[in-house]
């Protein structure tokens, strides 16, 4: 189909332009009906893909599945002039990237491509691969000189370093910063601060389970009011497990469940109205819960951004109060349940 | 905080799959729509960036040099070091030979020279660039 595609688009545009397309003018002096030859050592699956792929009807292609990119076939000397114009072979036998290596039809003159997947074979890999092997043929038509000479080619077929044996990774850590804002109390509505968490989380399923670990600072938060006033710093710890599920090769939302403890040091202050005996400043401890709904966007491998809707539950129910005359009156009583967002960044 | 979820047929990787697939079926009017619609509506997505290059070339197929033109030119300035770079230089040159423009033509030949000198394009940039001197 694609041939049938390109012969008709040549014709068009090889009449609009007497470009490079009219294969058979080229001062190499081959024919039209001499093929490139492409020795394709890919999956079957891939191989199809580029055969259908690539619309180049002149030079005509002559696709030549194989298993392997064989060395000495690069090297190999055409006995005669005609049998190809010129050859490619494309080597899909690291998962990283595919190298394509062109040769002109005395096999005197090469040139070599790689061409990164950082993401394996996917659909823009390879409709890239299938426009870079149609524009490459169509330039190959007047080559008369590629780039490298036999002896640096043979140099660059010298067996490349083996890449480390591919396993797929089951687990991988991230480690990353956030800022997180959460309703507080009636007096202040709000608390917030900055933080650091890491993660584990499986790397491979629909599903993919994991456990993180958080620490925040939440800026002091002063409460004064006639009577009495207090001054409270706090470091939010928090433990838990997430599921992660993958919606795009870019895209997750992850649910989260944690608990843990915030530490806070308490500094009681005098009122604005009147003078009290005011308590020693002391640290104390409050468990907590956190349920978390995280949408994460990934533009690399490296790197993903995410934000979260959160909610922290107090274990403790805390208040802060007032004893007068041996009566207790409550002061201060932070939210129960302090909803918030987060977002941050992480280094996978 | 949830991600915006696109209907399954108005996302970037399934409109450019599909127009990939008219692509290679022969189907260019179909195709050209496709990658239009594609760029239209995620005109900063991976998979528009690949678009400008495979609908660039059905244009100059289909004689349209300007529109052809335009659509190479729109990958050298959003992704000039992208992986298809050379390929779009290669084809910008072939659309201004097409549309008569040896002035510019040469420039671009003499770009992908300056910049892809070892590519597989140089021997046949060389050449036209002795032929438009």
């Amino acid at each position: 189909v694609s041939a049938r595609r390109g012969s008709a688009i040549l014709a068009r545009v090889a009449a609009a332009c007497g470009c490079i397309l009219s294969w058979s003018g080229t001062s190499s002096g081959q024919g039209s009906e001499v093929p490139v030859d492409v020795f394709v050592a890919c999956t079957r699956q891939v191989a199809a893909f580029l055969e259908g792929g690539v619309g180049v009807a002149e030079p005509r292609i002559r696709w030549s599945p194989v298993d392997r990119i064989d060395d000495a076939q690069i090297l190999l000397r055409p006995r005669e002039r005609g049998g190809a114009h010129a050859r490619a072979w494309i080597d899909c036998s690291r998962p990283d990237r595919v190298r394509v290596y062109f040769a002109s039809w005395d096999t005197e003159r090469f040139l070599v491509r790689d061409v990164p997947l950082p993401y394996g074979w996917t659909e823009i890999a390879r409709e890239s691969m299938a426009q870079l092997i149609e524009s490459s043929i169509k330039a190959l038509g007047s080559g008369e000189s590629l780039g490298m000479s036999r002896t640096e080619m043979a140099s660059v077929l010298r067996p490349e370093a083996a890449p480390p044996p591919e396993r797929p990774q089951r687990w991988g850590m991230s480690w990353g910063a956030f800022y997180a804002i959460q309703a507080f109390s009636q007096e202040r509505w709000v608390e917030q601060g900055p933080g650091l968490v890491v993660a584990v989380d499986a790397r491979k399923g629909q599903w993919m389970p994991g456990a993180w670990v958080s620490a925040q600072y939440q800026l002091p938060q002063s409460v004064v009011t006639d009577l009495v006033g207090v001054h409270l710093d706090t470091l939010a710890l928090r433990a838990g497990a997430r599921l992660t599920r993958e919606l795009g090769r870019h895209t997750a939302l992850a649910l989260q469940l944690g608990a843990g403890a915030d530490v806070i040091h308490i500094t009681p202050l005098q009122g604005s109205g009147a003078q009290v005996s005011l308590a020693s400043e002391r640290f104390s401890g409050e468990f907590a819960g956190q349920f978390a709904l995280a949408a994460t966007l990934r533009p690399t491998t490296q790197y993903e951004f995410w934000a979260s809707l959160l909610a922290d539950v107090d274990f403790g129910m805390r208040h802060y109060d007032l004893v007068v005359d041996g009566s207790t009156r409550r002061v201060f009583t932070p939210l129960w349940i302090r909803p918030g967002i987060l977002i941050g960044v992480a280094w996978r | 905080v949830s991600a915006p979820v696109e209907p399954a047929d108005e996302s970037a990787a399934y409109l450019f799959a599909r127009a990939n697939r008219e692509r290679r079926q022969a189907r260019s009017s179909a195709a050209v729509a496709l990658y239009g619609d594609l760029q239209a509506r995620h005109p900063t997505s991976e998979e528009a960036a690949v678009s400008y290059v495979s609908l660039g070339w059905l244009l100059l197929e289909r004689g349209a040099v300007s529109d052809a033109l335009s659509q190479f030119d729109h990958y050298l300035g959003t992704s000039p070091g992208g992986l298809l770079a050379p390929e779009a230089l290669f084809a910008r040159a072939q659309a201004l030979r097409a549309g008569g423009q040896r002035d510019e033509e040469r420039k671009t030949w003499n770009v992908l020279l300056a910049r892809f000198a070892d590519s597989v394009y140089a021997s046949e940039a060389r050449r036209r660039v002795e032929v438009l001197r």
